[in-house]
């Protein structure tokens, strides 16, 4: 059933990689924020969130995103995000999204393109 | 007609998607993505704020097939709420200065080819209809 979100960290060197797959709506996205605010909690600043198994998102989704970019830029942080779903990006550029988050296509291009810096 | 009525909390979302993708089998991913998107989040206004006194109410999504037009009809029993009052989002600012409120709204226009709201028998009735691809 599609109501289910998973929702996993990894680390690869200095980046935090969270990865969400499944569905985040309004029913999800407070799940996803507190696994994210964990992460930044602890300190981290270079934050990579892995969508390309996402399969739906919503404007509670994005809310959770453009959270997570706000406190990034504030603290000197980076986000990055992967994703290769064309539904979700369409979702990301009819809210005019696609303009301010660093969207790659998949995780290794997002991973470098953090070490090629901002 | 294909009928729908749960309990309006968040964990309706996932099975009105579901009932959607059901019901809209055959009429391709982006369409079914469109009416998905659209009816969750005028659900999901409904669910956050349509209860402000505390017991949930329900929510009936109804959806046809006619022609080259889908039709959904949303109707919940919370306080009355017409989502299409709401003012469109400021889409030429940068979006960290937006105010994330509306974009729900603004997804329900982009989306769907027609939406309609009335309160009728002290419900909120919402109606969206959309085309299916290759229609004029």
């Amino acid at each position: 059933m599609s109501g289910h979100v998973e929702i996993t960290e990894k680390r690869a060197g200095a980046v935090d990689i969270i990865t969400v797959r499944g569905r985040l709506d309004a029913g999800s996205s407070e799940k996803a924020e507190e696994r994210i605010n964990r992460v930044l909690d602890a300190g981290g600043t270079n934050l990579l969130i892995n969508l390309c198994d996402l399969d739906y998102i919503s404007s509670s989704g994005l809310r959770v995103l453009l959270a997570a970019l706000k406190r990034l830029k504030r603290d000197g942080g980076a986000l990055r995000i992967a994703c290769n779903n064309p539904q979700i990006l369409e979702v990301f550029t009819m809210a005019g999204f696609h303009r301010i988050f660093s969207l790659s296509s998949d995780e290794a291009t997002a991973l470098a393109e953090f070490a090629a810096g901002p | 007609m294909a009928e729908l009525t749960l309990r309006a909390d968040l964990g309706a979302l996932a099975a009105i998607a579901d009932f959607l993708a059901g019901e809209l089998a055959g009429c391709g991913d982006d369409l079914v993505f469109a009416v998905q998107l659209a009816v969750d989040e005028a659900c999901s206004n409904t669910i956050l704020y349509g209860y402000p006194g505390g017991e949930a109410g329900t929510i009936t999504v109804a959806c046809t097939i006619d022609g080259d037009t889908v039709t959904v009809t949303i109707t919940d029993d919370g306080v009355a709420f017409d989502p299409l009052t709401a003012p469109p989002p400021r889409l030429d600012i940068p979006a960290e200065e937006r105010p994330i409120g509306g974009l729900g709204v603004h997804f329900i226009r982009t989306v769907m080819d027609s939406v309609a709201y009335a309160r009728t028998g002290g419900k909120n009735v919402l109606t969206m209809e959309k085309r299916r691809a290759g229609s004029p």
